[in-house]
Formats: C-alpha cells, sequence, structure tokens
C-alpha cells in the first residue's frame, strides 16, 4: 500500500454536504452482504462520492435504486452458491425425510393407523372394524385421498431414484388435493386446516428438497448408523401411530375422534387411549431425544430448520385461536384470525424461499473466489 | 470456459481492465469513454459484476492507495479473463464479419 496523501480539504458547505451524500450511500451499503462491506465498502463510497457534482447532498435516484439492485444480485448470488458442504448433505438428507414425513402426516392425520393401533392394543382386532374403515374412506372426498397418497407414492419415486418425477407428483398430488379438499375463497383459510397446510407444506419441502439436492441416494448413504436409524424410524412411527389415535379427525365439517370410529365399549376405549397416548409421547420424548442430539451438527440444524417449516402456518393460527380461546382477551380480536393466516402464509413462503435458498452444490463444484483473500489481506 | 457470450456491461468492463489495473472510478469512467458514452456504470452495477468476475477467476485485486483520504483499490484483469475476452472478441468479430458480408451481399455492389 502506498502511503496516504494528505487530503485536500473542500470548504465546509461543501463537506457538509459530502458529508450527508456519504452518510446516505452508507445506510445503502448497509443493505450489502457483511464480507462484501467490508472488502468494498471504503472504496464504494469512494466512486460515488467522485460520481457526486459538487454540493450534491442527496444520491440520484437512480444511483439510489442502482446500489440496491446491485445488492439484490450479490445476495442471491451468494445464497446460490452457498459453499458450505454441509448445507448439501442436509438437502440429501432432507430428500428422504420430507417423503417420509409426507407419509407420516397422510398417516397420523387419517388416523387409519389409528384405529389399527388403537384396535390391536385395544383388543379389537383391525379386521373386525373394517367396515368402520370403509366408511372413513367414503366420507373423505377425493382431495383427502390425493393429500394422503402424496407421502407414499412421493416416497415410493423418490426410493427408485424418480427424484424429479418424485418432487412433482408430491407437488400435484398435494396441490390438487388443497385445491379439492379445501375450496375456500379467501385462498389462506387452508393455512388453519392441519391436515392441508402441513402436508402441502411439508411436500413443498421435499419438492426443494429432490429437486435441488444431490438426490435420495446419497441421503440414504448419510444413514451411517442402522441402529439409530431404526430407532428413529420407530419413534416417529410410535409418535405417528399415537397421535393417529388421539387425535380428533374432521370429517364433512364435523369432529370424530379416532377412537369413536371403533364404536366400542368404554373399557376397550379408554385402553386404547391409554396405549396411543403412551406410544405418542415414548415417541414424540425419543424424538426430541434425537433433535437435540441432531443440533450438534451443521447439518443436523440444517435439517431440523428445514423440517421445522410446514409447522409454521398451522402453528401460529392455532396458537392464536388457543388465546381466543381465553375469555380473559378481548373478543373483538376473533376478526383478525384472516389476517394471523396470511402473517403465517407469508411466514411460511418467506421461509420456503430460505428453504430454496439453501441449494448448496458440493463444495468440489465450486471454486472459492480469490479476491476474499486478497481483499482481506 | 463458458460458452455464453459476455452481456455489454462485462465486456465493457474486460475491456477497460485489458490496458491495465484500474480502480472503480477509473473502470467507470473507461467505460464511459470506450462506449462514447452510451454505456455508464453505476455503483451498484459496478461492484456486482466485479464480484462476480472476481468469484469467476477472470478479474482479480491488484493494490490499494489512499487518495484525498479515500480508499481506491485496483483491480487487473486474469489470465483467464484476457482468454475469455480474447473469445468473446473472436466470436464478435466472426459475428460482424458475416453480418458485413451480407449485408454487402443484399445491398449489392453497384
Amino acid at each position: 500500500m502506498t502511503a496516504p496523501e494528505r487530503p485536500q480539504l473542500p470548504p465546509e458547505p461543501a463537506r457538509t454536504a459530502q458529508r450527508q451524500l456519504e452518510r446516505g450511500c452508507r445506510r445503502l451499503l448497509a443493505l450489502y452482504p457483511a464480507r462484501h462491506r467490508r472488502v468494498h465498502e471504503e472504496e464504494m463510497v469512494g466512486v460515488l462520492l467522485a460520481s457526486a457534482h459538487d454540493g450534491q447532498r442527496r444520491l440520484a435516484p437512480r444511483d439510489a435504486a442502482d446500489l440496491i439492485v446491485g445488492a439484490a444480485r450479490i445476495w442471491l448470488r451468494r445464497a446460490g452458491r452457498l459453499r458450505h458442504p454441509d448445507g448439501a448433505a442436509a438437502l440429501a438428507l432432507l430428500s428422504v425425510l420430507a417423503p417420509v414425513l409426507l407419509c407420516a402426516e397422510a398417516v397420523a392425520n387419517s388416523g387409519l393407523l389409528g384405529i389399527v393401533w388403537v384396535g390391536c392394543g385395544g383388543f379389537v382386532p383391525p379386521w373386525i372394524r373394517l367396515p368402520n374403515l370403509v366408511a372413513i374412506s367414503l366420507l373423505h372426498g377425493p382431495g383427502f385421498w390425493l393429500l394422503t397418497a402424496a407421502g407414499p407414492v412421493t416416497l415410493g419415486l423418490a426410493l427408485c431414484g424418480l427424484r424429479r418425477t418424485a418432487a412433482f407428483a408430491a407437488l400435484l398430488l398435494a396441490g390438487a388435493g388443497a385445491a379439492t379438499a379445501s375450496p375456500v375463497p379467501t385462498g389462506v383459510q387452508y393455512a388453519s386446516d392441519p391436515l392441508v397446510a402441513i402436508t402441502l407444506c411439508t411436500s413443498v419441502v421435499a419438492a426443494a428438497a429432490l429437486l435441488l439436492s444431490d438426490g435420495p441416494a446419497r441421503g440414504l448413504r448419510m444413514f451411517r448408523r442402522p441402529a439409530i436409524t431404526l430407532a428413529g424410524a420407530a419413534a416417529l412411527t410410535l409418535a405417528v401411530l399415537g397421535l393417529g389415535a388421539c387425535f380428533e379427525i374432521q370429517i364433512g365439517g364435523h369432529l370424530y375422534s379416532a377412537l369413536y370410529l371403533i364404536g366400542d365399549t368404554g373399557v376397550i376405549h379408554r385402553s386404547g387411549l391409554d396405549a396411543a397416548e403412551l406410544s405418542a409421547v415414548a415417541g414424540i420424548a425419543i424424538l426430541v431425544v434425537a433433535a437435540a442430539r441432531s443440533l450438534r451438527s451443521a447439518v443436523g440444524r440444517r435439517v431440523l430448520l428445514l423440517l421445522a417449516l410446514p409447522a409454521l402456518p398451522y402453528l401460529l393460527p392455532e396458537l392464536w385461536r388457543l388465546a381466543l380461546a381465553d375469555p380473559s382477551l378481548p373478543q373483538w380480536l376473533s376478526p383478525f384470525l384472516p389476517l394471523v393466516n396470511l402473517i403465517s402464509l407469508v411466514l411460511f413462503l418467506a421461509a420456503a424461499l430460505l428453504a430454496a435458498l439453501v441449494p448448496l452444490p458440493p463444495a468440489w463444484r465450486l471454486r472459492r473466489p480469490r479476491w476474499h483473500e486478497e481483499g482481506n489481506r | 470456459m463458458s460458452d455464453k457470450s459476455l452481456q455489454e456491461p462485462t465486456f465493457l468492463i474486460l475491456t477497460a481492465l485489458a490496458a491495465g489495473a484500474q480502480h472503480g472510478y477509473g473502470i467507470m469512467t473507461d467505460v464511459q469513454r470506450i462506449s462514447s458514452g452510451r454505456v455508464r456504470l453505476r455503483a451498484g452495477t459496478l461492484y456486482a459484476a466485479l464480484d462476480r468476475l472476481c468469484g469467476d477467476g477472470m478479474v482479480e485485486f491488484d493494490r490499494e492507495e489512499v487518495v484525498d483520504a479515500r480508499l481506491r483499490r485496483y483491480y487487473r484483469l486474469t489470465a483467464d479473463g484476457a482468454e475469455r475476452l480474447a473469445a468473446e472478441v473472436g466470436r464478435m468479430r466472426a459475428n460482424a464479419t458475416v453480418a458485413a458480408t451480407r449485408l454487402g451481399l443484399a445491398g449489392g455492389t453497384a
């Protein structure tokens, strides 16, 4: 670096204008990534001041817009080529886990396996209650079955190596299911329906992971410890079966307990419910421990973040509804529920965008830019 | 190396740096001069392009100096950048030759 030259100071009014212009420049430069600012902020300020005419106090609108667009370009480019290999690994893992979760959601929401579980645990062989299962299937519309099919179809295609087909199948089935299962004119009300909202959002996450990752084959190779994998699958099964039995299901606008559909005596009902609750609690406890353990690794944290996305559009309206159920809260808040649904949807879309921007190619494909090191010397 | 043709601002930035290392403001004024005032790069566009070109290995940091209490960072063309610019010049020349030939044929020589 050459020795600094003695600056030639302009007269006071010009200096004041220049300081004002510089503050404006720095406010806009704050939009740039920190690393970019560290390397380029001072020279960009210099260039902007050099381009300004004498006495200019504010950036020209076109220069300001150009800085904003430039910041957006740099953010998008960096997001599109994040270099950390953990991201690629997380996406590959997610391309297996998200379709599995899609299956689990379908099962839990249908309540079918819950009934089977209660039947087995509650001393009633499931085939005895087969007419009830048929009744459920008849009561549900085609939208329900499209949503339910999304999981198994997506997982099957993904495991066959047809990941693009699997991704489009997930979006198509869940989208068509959501459209036919919930013909609500506002278009945002679906967020309050757990089956539709969570399945739809999980299918978006699954499709993104399938399209952007190296594929489920790589994800499967990452399951290096079969015992842990089996324990995880068992925990998920316990949780899903238990929840499927405990939760009520919605048919034709009416809520039914999955256990109610067994149509059995109170003794069997209570035993089945106990078994279901126990299995749900045990499964969830194991999953929570697994989640806590996975927080230790960067891959695990990313997978957890992405898997948590589908819960967003459901949790917020539900929490709001619970809050409204509190009699101490003013009831005039209730008309704002659609707004909460909308916020929830926007949050999900923002999170989905974030997830879509995590397409991390393997590190070996990318060249590390040289100027960062040089610029930081 | 990419076969995709360079966008005009990128082409002009590489052309400006082909004559030697320049700082940001120098590149902006040079691009305006090269394009006869037709293309005026602004700071946001210039530094987004430099960020990309540095990332692609076509441009690299050369040196920095402080003038009037302001930092100036100089950039230079890399061998890859020069090769890419030469390939683009060849492609443009070939296209221009074909276009000129066809115009000559279409317009007639009489």
